[in-house]
């Protein structure tokens, strides 16, 4: 019963706060949405007993990449638009409903074939398997983010000339 | 039932009789020490009453007081052109996760009461210390937001300059604590504390501080360039640009004040928690018992609590006085120092400081290594310190 409750409260500030982001005219206030969005988004992890990954939620996603979103936003002193570009509308419109139409039928799937069952959701599980069973894409990915920083440092270099 | 009735009252016990004021009282020891420091009386003026003539102001102790009134009874006011909504909720944010990082500390042992064992903790969570780097990291955006919602271009230079400190310094910040976690082997703040109780190759308290005193040196420089104070105020920089909270005034400026200083007990009792064992002194409390060398008694449970966040105490509050001390001795960094100190300085000795631990506690899993090498590492600290800067002649410069 409670949890239903929290899960409804969660998921509703969820989507409230995930419509704002795509409505609102000004980018820091469409930041802060997302910022919002996403710690909701951790809330619900917390509410399927994966702390672990809320708090990576909130520290990596909210925490992290967001304060950079905010820090360009400032930097670049970004007003609120007062128009859109009318020759890319239909595209989004277009780009938007095909991704709507694909969650939509992804969700819908993953409840009628309801075969999911509990994780060990610690931070010892998750780590011994990142440290085992995932240890190659763990890897990749260090490998990837460090290629990833190699080309900022490159592409941010003052040309020598 | 009994689960929300002790959690409401350690959160009034914790949050509400220790923490809170004791950041009210933070704001008057500033005002003293700086006094001190810089050979000046201090607060004088605030007083209720006058006796035999002299008005008794109790060493300034009623200066917090008459701040409170004078900033509940301002008006609160908002430029025309800024973003309200957001302008009303920035100083919000920095307040309230400081207080959620609170939530997480321990503050003394489980005790049992008619029965139950009541933590005293108000959120016990498998990955707590994640949690207090998360909502740490979240409160940086009172100050950006604070800078941005004030459409003045100060307070916005302010808000940059928060974010790009609080950016820099979470990576060092985050990476310090990974030698402490590996030293410790968990991620859960009470744990943690748990993991240092007695006493290491004999004779040295089983600390993180002396598991991992280049880490500790690091964790502090750290969280204190993500309170924003001096040397690291450059979000503030009174004498350049006034702040990100240039625009607030009455309890909007008054929360962000508070904020700046509840991060300071914040801080310090996660810096207890990690690196100087808690509620615990590794001489004095046992298990369940007390043991003075060569008495010992026991003492019933309620009674160790007691005692414990009373150790607590003592800690968090000798560390807010360092952090203050701190403030009123050094100056501010230039911004290229402070960029300087935190990418080239702060991270690489923390990736190093990881590098060496995992060696270290790979070789001897029961810490004794690593007791040593940290002995030997503060033994260095103290003779470069003792040794001072090096001396230049007047004809080098």
């Amino acid at each position: 019963m409670l949890a239903s409750v929290l899960f409804y409260f969660g998921a509703a500030v969820l989507l409230v706060a995930a419509v704002f982001v795509i409505s609102a005219k000004s980018p820091m206030r469409s930041a802060m949405a997302l910022i919002v969005a996403l710690c909701a988004q951790a809330f619900l992890y917390v509410l399927l007993d994966a702390a672990f990954v809320a708090a990576m939620q909130v520290l990596v996603y909210a925490g992290a990449i967001m304060v950079l979103f905010t820090f360009v936003i400032m930097l670049l002193n970004m007003q609120a638009e007062h128009q859109t570009q009318r020759s890319l509308l239909s595209f989004s419109r277009l780009g938007g409903g095909i991704a709507i139409g694909y969650f939509v039928w992804r969700i819908i799937s993953s409840v009628t074939h309801a075969d999911s069952k509990p994780v060990d959701g610690s931070v010892l599980a998750i780590g011994k398997l990142l440290l085992s069973d995932y240890l190659f894409a763990f890897e990749a990915i260090s490998i990837v983010l460090l290629v990833a920083v190699i080309g900022a440092v490159v592409l941010g270099l003052k040309r020598l000339t | 039932m009994i689960i929300v009735l002790s959690t409401i009252i350690k959160f009034v016990i914790f949050v509400l009789l220790f923490a809170l004021p004791l950041a009210t009282l933070l704001t008057w020891m500033e005002r003293r020490q700086s006094a001190y420091s810089q050979d000046r009386i201090g607060p004088t003026r605030a007083h209720l009453f006058t006796l035999f003539g002299k008005p008794i102001v109790l060493g300034g102790l009623l200066h917090p007081v008459a701040d409170a009134l004078k900033m509940f009874f301002k008006e609160s006011f908002a430029p025309d052109s800024s973003d309200h909504a957001l302008h009303r909720v920035a100083p919000l944010i920095g307040f309230v996760t400081a207080l959620i990082v609170l939530a997480l500390i321990p503050f003394g042992p489980d005790i049992t009461i008619a029965g139950h064992v009541i933590p005293l903790q108000i959120i016990r969570l498998d990955s707590g210390l994640l949690f207090v780097f998360a909502f740490g990291s979240l409160g940086v955006y009172g100050a950006a937001l604070a800078g941005w919602a004030s459409n003045n271009r100060f307070a916005l230079m302010g808000g940059i300059r928060a974010s790009a400190q609080a950016i820099s310094y979470e990576i060092a910040l985050g990476l310090t604590v990974v030698g402490v976690l590996m030293s410790f082997g968990s991620t859960e703040l009470s744990e943690i504390v748990h993991a240092q109780e007695g006493l290491i190759l004999g004779f040295l308290p089983r600390w993180g501080i002396v598991l991992q005193p280049f880490a500790a040196i690091l964790f502090f420089v750290a969280a204190m360039a993500e309170t924003k104070r001096a040397p690291f105020d450059l979000p503030e920089g009174e004498s350049e640009i006034i702040g990100y909270f240039l625009e607030y005034s009455s309890m909007g400026f008054g929360l962000f004040m508070l904020g700046e200083f509840i991060e300071i007990v914040v801080l310090s009792g996660l810096f207890a928690t990690l690196f100087l064992g808690g509620w615990q002194l590794p001489w004095i409390i046992g298990e369940s018992s007390v043991s003075l060398g060569i008495f010992a008694f026991d003492l019933p449970s309620w009674a160790i609590g007691v005692l414990g966040m009373f150790i607590f105490g003592v800690k968090v509050f000798l560390l807010c006085a360092l952090q203050i001390q701190l403030r009123w001795s050094l100056p501010r960094f230039r911004y290229d120092q402070l960029m300087h100190l935190g990418w080239k300085i702060l991270l690489p000795c923390a990736l190093v400081n990881i590098f060496v631990t995992g060696v270290l506690v790979w070789a001897d899993p029961s810490l004794g290594i690593l007791a040593w090498f940290g002995v030997a590492l503060m033994v260095f600290f103290i003779m470069v310190v003792i040794a001072g800067p090096r001396k230049v002649s007047a004809l080098e410069h």
